[in-house]
């Protein structure tokens, strides 16, 4: 039976001298006693690292998996959707921010068997780890996917995908479809907006990709900042050449908020240079989110025909489709 | 509540909001509807991209100019108001917050108020 008291023990660490060192996230913050991750949710209690959030879920909802977005993995079913709070990421532009920089706030304990058995209750296909980051509440996830997995739900991750290689292979074990938000195409934005290194990023994402986890990838487009058309080319050619054109790219408009709010929203004219860009690149799935008049219908690359029919969440689909598609329609 | 009074009463405001801004907007959009009651307490808050209100110019070097994108459609409207009708207590206003960029990129931050006691009288 899990420990759901408010400290739960952490996996992740090794003791370093008087501190200890979490490794979970390339920034391997080194913690005394009281002091707490950059994560802002696991810290040392007695000599030990422990989680602040487990099992204290500060957003719970059935969600179409359209939102997460994952466009091309059980298109039209209902995820329950939760997420904690903290981040390992200080995003000038969170969207989530409301989440991401708050801790200790949850009061509402729900263990990993109530998440699942909620789960089924809502009818859901999958249960996401979102609204947060999820490698921030690892042990919360593991042990739900660990549960779900043993119910037949499969479980997927919305991440910023920013994590040691040790740790990866433990938390992502199991994970049926992740979507990676790639914040910008340089490590010098990376650095100055969100406080991480771009190649770790990337390695989680072509690992996935390795790995054989569907992986869907967001690149949130903010006016004057990464919305150069040369970094969008760069980004769009990575994704090609690391990932395939297969891979699902979500352009995401960016609204102004928490840091950024002095920052316009982003215009049509962008995110359809965007996704232009992105087509002559070659990736064959772009859509563009968070925006309207978009046509983000999936089309079969080699007939035109259309595979996908997307009206905001309602989705109307062709399974019987004759072409190979990207489409993962059930998961075994 | 009259369908065409709402529309009238949504879109002259925005209409005026982008004469007000002139021929430099690329964007405006409709980023969060507010539904408050009549002591300007919050009941609902609705996703204003998820009803398509956005109105966007293009421009370019070559003085090409016209509005590309115009979701303040009859259907879009008609769809915001069936659910701000079908909220437990009706608003007595609604607060549409605008978000928006100039052609120099700046942003554009605008809130129109719209009082529906008044559209019902």
């Amino acid at each position: 039976m899990p420990n759901t008291t408010k400290h739960h023990p952490a996996k992740f660490w090794d003791p370093e001298g008087d501190s200890i060192q979490c490794w979970l996230c390339p920034h391997r913050c080194t913690l005394s006693e009281g002091q707490r991750g950059l994560c802002l949710v696991r810290t040392v209690i007695d000599g030990k690292l422990v989680s602040t959030v487990y099992a204290l879920p500060s957003a719970l909802r059935v969600d179409p998996i359209e939102k997460k977005p994952l466009y091309h993995f059980l298109p039209g079913s209902q995820s329950f959707s939760l997420g904690t709070q903290g981040c390992n990421l200080k995003c000038e532009f969170c969207q989530n921010w409301h989440l991401s920089t708050q801790y200790g706030h949850a009061t509402v304990q729900v263990s990993p068997e109530e998440i699942v058995s909620e789960a089924l209750k809502a009818e859901c296909d999958s249960i996401a780890f979102t609204y947060n980051e999820p490698i921030i509440f690892a042990e919360y996830a593991m042990d739900i996917r660990d549960l779900a997995s043993k119910a037949g739900i499969p479980c997927i991750m919305v991440t910023n995908g920013y994590i040691t290689p040790k740790a990866r292979k433990d938390v992502f074990k199991g994970i049926k479809a992740v979507n990676i938000d790639l914040k910008a195409f340089s490590n010098e934005l990376y650095m100055k907006y969100t406080g991480a290194q771009l190649d770790p990023v990337l390695n989680t994402i072509k690992w996935c990709i390795e790995e054989g986890i569907h992986t869907e990838i967001t690149t949130l487009i903010i006016p004057g900042v990464n919305d150069d058309p040369e970094m969008i080319q760069k980004e769009c050619q990575w994704i090609s050449k690391h990932c395939g054109n297969d891979v699902a790219l979500h352009i995401s408009a960016f609204h102004p908020d928490y840091k950024m709010k002095d920052y316009p929203r982003t215009s049509r004219s962008i995110l359809i240079r965007c996704n232009e860009i992105a087509k002559k690149c070659g990736l064959k799935y772009t859509y563009v989110g968070n925006y309207p008049g978009f046509d983000n219908n999936t089309y079969c690359p080699q007939c035109g025909e259309i595979i996908l029919k997307r009206d905001l969440y309602h989705i109307e689909g062709n399974a019987s489709h004759m072409h190979k598609s990207p489409i993962i329609w059930s998961v075994s | 509540m009259k369908f065409s009074k709402f529309k009238e009463a949504v879109l002259s405001p925005f209409d005026k909001l982008q004469s007000e801004s002139g021929e430099e907007f690329l964007e405006l959009m409709v980023e969060t509807i507010v539904l408050e009651d009549d002591n300007a307490k919050e009941l609902a808050v609705l996703n204003g991209w998820e009803y398509s209100l956005s109105r966007s110019r293009h421009w370019d070097k070559e003085q090409e100019n016209y509005i590309m994108y115009d979701g303040f459609s009859d259907n879009h409207l008609e769809e915001l108001l069936e659910d701000i009708e079908e909220t437990e207590i009706i608003p007595a206003r609604i607060v549409l917050n605008i978000e928006g960029m100039n052609d120099l990129e700046e942003a554009i931050h605008k809130k129109i108020i719209v009082e529906l006691s008044k559209i019902n009288d």
